[in-house]
């Protein structure tokens, strides 16, 4: 079930009316039913796993607080679970059974699983008494397919209080859904639609010039943005009208500075989630032999294999490990050139040199863009045709509704920026509400016409 | 242990190995993280600082920005002890 399609609306409003037709207590096992029903639309397989890991990880999570042991054991079933359904098909290839399928949203589940499982090791999580409730924790379906990457410290008090969903939460659930479609429906999938995946699979047969190259990627960059933080808006939104409230995950991470303020914007829970239990922990065994902040291990180890493990977790491919290398390697070299002298925060550059920083960062992330998309022998030819082609006129072109659509993501941004809150819209006169909301329906219902709904990015993952 | 002490030698240790500027006039209040002035790396370089320092030990879950976003605050964490309580 697409989450932008019809079909998922209409489960959404009979599990709404339902939950709100039955008495409290009843609504957390509600929930749990819904979620279970809407994971079984895609096969009857996915819940089956997600049921035994559930069980698995809650039996665990009682034994290991204070045993390294039990911890282990958890981590190891969790990473084992994802080993053979996600990493073990591709590379047995041929040879994986008919319908050995990857359930949508495993590498989420997991991640969660696991931070439940350290966090009640280290004695800062209870070990939950309530099983349908923990069950719920990583069952949640507005959640279940891309996340946000929610804690259990955070997520369970929500489950146990109660729920208030008045008009300014209904209000702020339908501003996000709006602004949510309209990243996703109107900007991601018109950008896919016009943004040949030739390009990038075979760069040369696209007979594309160097310049509509060049667009294309920024287009994926665009894609990739709206795709996912549409997929979060849109997930949050409906989650606050079952008054529980997700993280967010975007923060307009194109307008950052530096590579670190860039991880801080760009799928935030899951840059929490690599810092927590990836970056903190290295770094500390790292200092602990060297404290000296200029050791170049201490400045290369922690970035690096934090991105090392992201590139991995997106997919087992040389071309995500690329990906992730790049992007440990960006953040290490700001490192040693930060610790050269006295630190400046960035909001006190001069504008000039906070632009300069921006358009830096953006290039360098976009042109990064390549191998998380493709292959990287994709990726030589992609290059290759971006430096040699530029001359010439007789090539394929990037349509310019290309141009129309980003600069709409890049408004969207900007207003975002200014209003310093991505629901600033709500905060306008009400003419000028009453517009932008006509506009992005109108806009919906016309980039909806005749189209099928597409499926986000980071469902694949 | 005295908050003071704690609170001159993190002062110290920030303005010279987190900032590269001892002559910074840090105020007890000033944000750090949310200012921009410290990021990932220089948390974790001042829980291991904190550690071999004071003896206490901070979990990395407890390195976030409402614990560890001014001196002071970071001194009241020190001064909480290994469980924060």
């Amino acid at each position: 079930m697409t989450l932008t399609s019809w079909p998922f609306a209409l489960f959404v409003a009979a599990a709404l009316i339902v939950y709100y037709l039955i008495p409290r207590r009843f609504q957390n096992r509600w929930l749990l039913v819904a979620s279970y029903v809407f994971y079984a639309t895609w096969t009857w397989f996915f819940p089956v796993v997600l049921a035994v890991l559930t069980a698995a990880t809650y039996t665990v999570g009682r034994g290991c607080r204070g045993s390294r042991r039990w911890l282990l054991a958890g981590i190891g079933l969790n990473l084992g679970c994802l080993a053979l359904l996600k990493y073990a098909p591709p590379l047995l290839a041929a040879s994986a059974p008919a319908g050995f399928l990857l359930p949508v949203g495993l590498s989420f589940q997991v991640l969660q699983a696991i931070s439940y499982l350290v966090d009640v090791h280290r004695g800062q999580t209870a070990p939950d008494g309530n099983p349908w409730d923990f069950a719920l924790y990583l069952a949640y379906f507005p959640k279940l397919l891309a996340g946000p990457i929610e804690r259990a410290r955070t997520f369970l008090p929500q489950l146990a209080r109660p729920r208030v969903v008045d008009d300014a939460a209904v209000t702020r659930a339908f501003a996000l859904i709006v602004i949510g479609l309209v990243r996703k429906v109107v900007i991601a999938d018109g950008l896919s639609e016009l943004v040949p995946a030739h390009a990038f699979d075979d760069p040369l047969r696209s007979e594309m010039s160097g310049l509509s190259l060049a667009t294309t990627l920024l287009a994926f960059a665009f894609l990739l943005l709206n795709d996912f933080a549409g997929y979060t808006s849109l997930v949050r939104g409906v989650s606050l009208l079952f008054g529980i409230e997700l993280s967010p995950n975007f923060q307009l991470p194109y307008l950052a500075r530096n590579f670190t303020e860039f991880w801080n914007r760009w799928h935030i829970t899951l840059s929490a989630w690599l810092r927590d239990y990836v970056y903190f922990p290295v770094s500390r065994v790292l200092l602990r032999r060297n404290p000296s902040a200029r050791h170049l291990p201490n400045v290369i180890g922690p970035p690096m294999v934090a991105m090392l493990v992201s590139g991995l977790w997106h997919e087992a491919s040389l071309h995500m490990l690329v990906w992730g290398a790049l992007h440990g390697a960006y953040q290490a070299m700001e490192r040693v050139r930060a610790s050269r002298g006295p630190v400046v925060p960035p909001d006190k550059w001069s504008a000039a040199r906070q632009a300069r920083a921006r358009l830096f960062v953006f290039a360098l992330v976009t042109l990064t863009w390549l191998p998380f998309r493709t292959g990287l022998q994709s990726c030589a030819l992609f290059l290759w045709g971006m430096a040699h082609s530029v001359a010439h006129p007789g090539l394929a072109r990037v349509e310019y509704p290309v141009y129309l659509l980003i600069a709409l993501a890049l408004l969207i941004d900007w207003i975002q920026h200014r209003g310093r809150d991505e629901l600033v819209f709500l905060r306008w006169p009400s003419a000028a509400r009453i517009a932008a909301l006509a506009a992005a329906l109108l806009a919906i219902a016309l980039a909806s016409l005749g189209v099928a709904a597409r499926t986000f990015v980071y469902q694949e993952f | 242990m005295e908050a003071s002490k704690v609170r001159d030698e993190l002062k110290a240790y920030i303005r010279t190995n987190l900032l590269h500027d001892p002559a910074y006039p840090l105020a007890d209040d000033e944000p750090l993280i949310t200012a921009g002035l410290m990021d990932s790396f220089s948390l974790a370089q001042i829980a291991v600082f904190i550690e071999t320092s004071f003896g206490v030990n901070l979990p990395d879950n407890d390195l976030t920005v409402p614990n560890m976003d001014t001196l002071e605050l970071i001194v009241a964490r020190v001064m909480a002890g290994p469980s924060g309580a």
